[in-house]
């Protein structure tokens, strides 16, 4: 009986020295470098979320390439249900439980979360959030992927010119992300030469905007400057419908342009603009866009997938650059990897390749370059989609930065100007 | 051009007005502000949605459908939640519908995610009808609100059911003594109110879009109907609820569209520091 204890027990003691013995490798393997995630998921920006899948492949394919430095990428997810609170909290959970750095959240929360990682020490860096409050703030922890909406603006001022606008009309929200492209856009129309002949500021969430429609489109107006979710957005194209004031009026709208909106507005959104952020058509992006799909098992590409990717890649390349996953490392080397000089990479692998010969790297984002300017700002290229079809919204065409250029520079010089003014 | 504010004011007025009258109603008979309201609104919807795009019954027909189905739902609501709680404190109930609330609005997500919905009905242009602009829906919407409130009108009025509502609603304690079988009037009582909800909740769907979150947005200026039209009194939340609606829209009349809901609120307010129990308070 002793005997045969003793057998089991050394029959045991194998079994873990053998298995300790393959667990060496993969402890070692096994330290995540953990980035954490927080972005909204549910609320009045939940679309958002819908971005989630590219992030996800972006770290599939870091740790199909042995990890960054050597350790795979782990993501916590958190939801800020589009509120400050829930942002605020998520930060705090990620960070709590040991994330190294942040992608998100959004225009609507960025502000309330920067605090938090900047005292943490922790890089941040945000795929969708283009507040123009960001222009001239971060830089140090603080980053953004996608363009200003300075840039979104002239955007979407440019489209109307090409249809030959001379009028049009105001139609946000009252959110600090709706605000900051309507700042953009007013001043847009100054350089461009188009009246605005109506404007409206709405609260979200009411049974009505008959009145808020009739007050902005009285007049008229050639195009209609909107943002809206959809579910404002499918009271808000109905209830224009019904009222027939402005019928001809070409709805030209923000990042807000999405597959959730077209399915609440269908059909009465029809031939609704979209300018937002975009990749140029190329090769590479189309390649990417048919493996996105096949991973997420569905058709379209989400609004912000192509920057939040970028965001992952960049904060994988800063922790292979360091040589260890730590949040210092990343904030020395987020600046190093994105901006030139070095040999230009377009994937993490790449990336990895160029470092490890002792290069220095230039990451080329699928969003555009990925330079970030002193604030930590970058200038990438929109795309201008339409609806045109119940099931999906379509892409028509790109904006470079030629195109948007003297519109957005004119902005930028008539609030330098306002700023002189107001120092004066 | 006041015309067309005024016929906005009429159709929100609408939708808040049959809420008002059933959350008024269940303050009545329960004696506690059910803060599940609005989530009982929205699950209506739903339902109508069910019937009108997934079974393809005509809108008019699915919403009074929804208004039966969810009717169901208030009995079960009072027979398998509330009839345990009766005489339970103020705090215990209030925590108990905000918990309810919940449930109910993450029930829908879960089914219906949180994207809205569209009921089926043609989009049709608007006209004019005299000063005032509406099309047939809207018309429509406004008959059945005030065909609601002469229905309510006869039913608490004429009939056994009504009657026994309202004793039990002023005493429930002398309507027992005097053979009015409670848990019956309150089968009812349940019935009508959220029945109510879910009425004013495909209402409210048909105006543009159904999601999880419509109801609960409007609840609070539902609320602002009952108290401006006096606790307790359901003809007087209807008119409150008519009230709230053409004073909220005739604020964007006069260029201040952002500030609507807040004028409601504001109005409420200066009303109860007048008239602390209502415009007509219960008797």
């Amino acid at each position: 009986m002793r005997t045969k204890a003793r057998s089991i027990l050394i029959g045991l003691l194998c079994t873990v020295v053998v298995l300790s013995m393959f667990g060496g490798i993969t402890i070692a393997d096994e330290k995540p470098a953990k980035i954490g995630i927080v972005l909204p998921f549910t609320g009045n920006t939940g679309w958002v979320g819908l971005s989630l899948p590219a992030l996800k492949m972006a770290v599939e394919d870091v740790n199909a390439a042995g990890g960054a430095a050597g350790h795979p990428i782990s993501l916590i997810v958190t939801d800020t249900e589009t509120t400050t609170s829930g942002a605020v909290s998520g930060a705090k959970k990620v960070l709590g439980s040991g994330a190294i750095a942040i992608v998100g959240p959004t225009s609507l929360t960025i502000r309330s979360v920067m605090p938090i990682a900047r005292d943490a020490g922790v890089v941040e860096i945000s795929p969708t959030s283009g507040t123009t409050a960001l222009d001239t703030q971060g830089g140090e922890y603080i980053f953004r992927t996608v363009s200003s909406d300075t840039v979104m603006g002239s955007g979407m001022v440019q489209k109307a010119r090409e249809l030959g606008a001379e009028t049009a009309a105001l139609f946000f929200n009252i959110t600090e992300g709706a605000a900051s492209v309507r700042g953009v856009i007013r001043k847009g129309c100054q350089v461009a030469g188009i009246d605005i002949v109506g404007e409206v500021e709405w609260t979200p969430g009411q049974a009505s905007y008959r009145s808020e429609l009739l007050s902005a489109l009285k007049n008229s107006p050639d195009v209609v400057f909107f943002e809206t979710g959809p579910k404002d957005g499918g009271v808000i194209f109905k209830q224009w419908r019904t009222l027939g004031v402005a019928p001809n009026a070409t709805w030209i709208g923000t990042d807000y342009v999405n597959e959730p909106l077209l399915k609440a507005s269908w059909p009465d959104s029809k031939g609704a603009f979209g300018v937002l952020a975009g990749p140029l058509l190329t090769d590479r992006f189309k390649a990417w866009k048919d493996r996105l799909e096949e991973y997420r098992g569905k058709k379209g590409i989400p609004t912000f997938s192509t920057n939040g990717w970028d965001a992952m890649n960049i904060i994988a390349l800063a922790i292979e650059a360091a040589g260890e996953p730590t949040k210092e490392g990343i904030k020395a080397n987020v600046r190093k990897v994105a901006n030139p000089p070095g040999v230009k990479v377009t994937t993490f692998a790449e990336g990895k390749e160029e470092l490890a010969k002792g290069n220095d790297i230039d990451y080329i984002g699928l969003a555009g370059a990925q330079d970030f300017n002193k604030y930590g700002d970058v200038i990438t290229t929109l795309q201008v989609a339409t609806f045109d079809n119940p099931d999906e919204r379509s892409r028509i065409t790109a904006y470079t930065q030629e195109d948007v250029g003297d519109i957005y520079k004119g902005v930028l010089e008539l609030r330098k100007k306002e700023r002189e003014e107001e120092e004066e | 051009m006041i015309g067309y504010y005024i016929s906005f004011g009429l159709i929100s007025g609408a939708i808040y007005a049959v809420a008002a009258v059933g959350l008024s109603l269940l303050l009545r008979t329960t004696g506690f502000r059910f803060l599940a309201f609005g989530d009982t609104m929205t699950a209506g919807a739903f339902i109508a949605y069910v019937f009108n795009a997934q079974m393809g019954l005509n809108v008019y027909l699915s919403m009074g459908l929804a208004a039966v189905a969810t009717g169901f739902i208030g009995i079960l609501l009072y027979w398998i939640v509330f009839k345990g709680f009766k005489g339970a404190r103020m705090a215990t109930m209030l925590i108990l519908t905000v918990a309810l609330a919940f449930i109910i609005r993450n029930f829908l997500l879960l089914i219906w995610g949180p994207y809205p919905v569209r009921l089926k009905y043609a989009t049709v242009a608007s006209f004019n009808v005299g000063p005032l602009f509406f099309n047939w829906p809207q018309i429509i919407i406004i008959l059945i609100s005030l065909f609601v409130m002469i229905a309510f009108y006869i039913i608490m009025t004429f009939t056994r059911v009504g009657k026994g509502i309202r004793a039990v609603g002023d005493d429930p304690d002398l309507a027992q003594i005097r053979g009015i079988s409670n848990w019956k009037v309150m089968t009812w009582a349940w019935f009508i109110c959220i029945g109510l909800a879910g009425l004013s909740g495909t209402m409210l769907g048909m105006m543009g879009a159904v999601n999880p979150a419509m109801g609960f947005q409007i609840l609070l200026l539902a609320f602002s109907a009952m108290i401006l039209g006096g606790i307790g009194n359901p003809y007087g939340a209807a008119i409150g609820g008519f009230i709230i609606g053409l004073f909220s829209e005739l604020t964007a009349a006069v260029g201040l569209a952002e500030y609507k809901i807040a004028a409601a609120y504001l109005l409420m307010a200066i009303v109860l520091l007048v008239r602390p129990k209502g415009l007509f308070p219960a008797k």
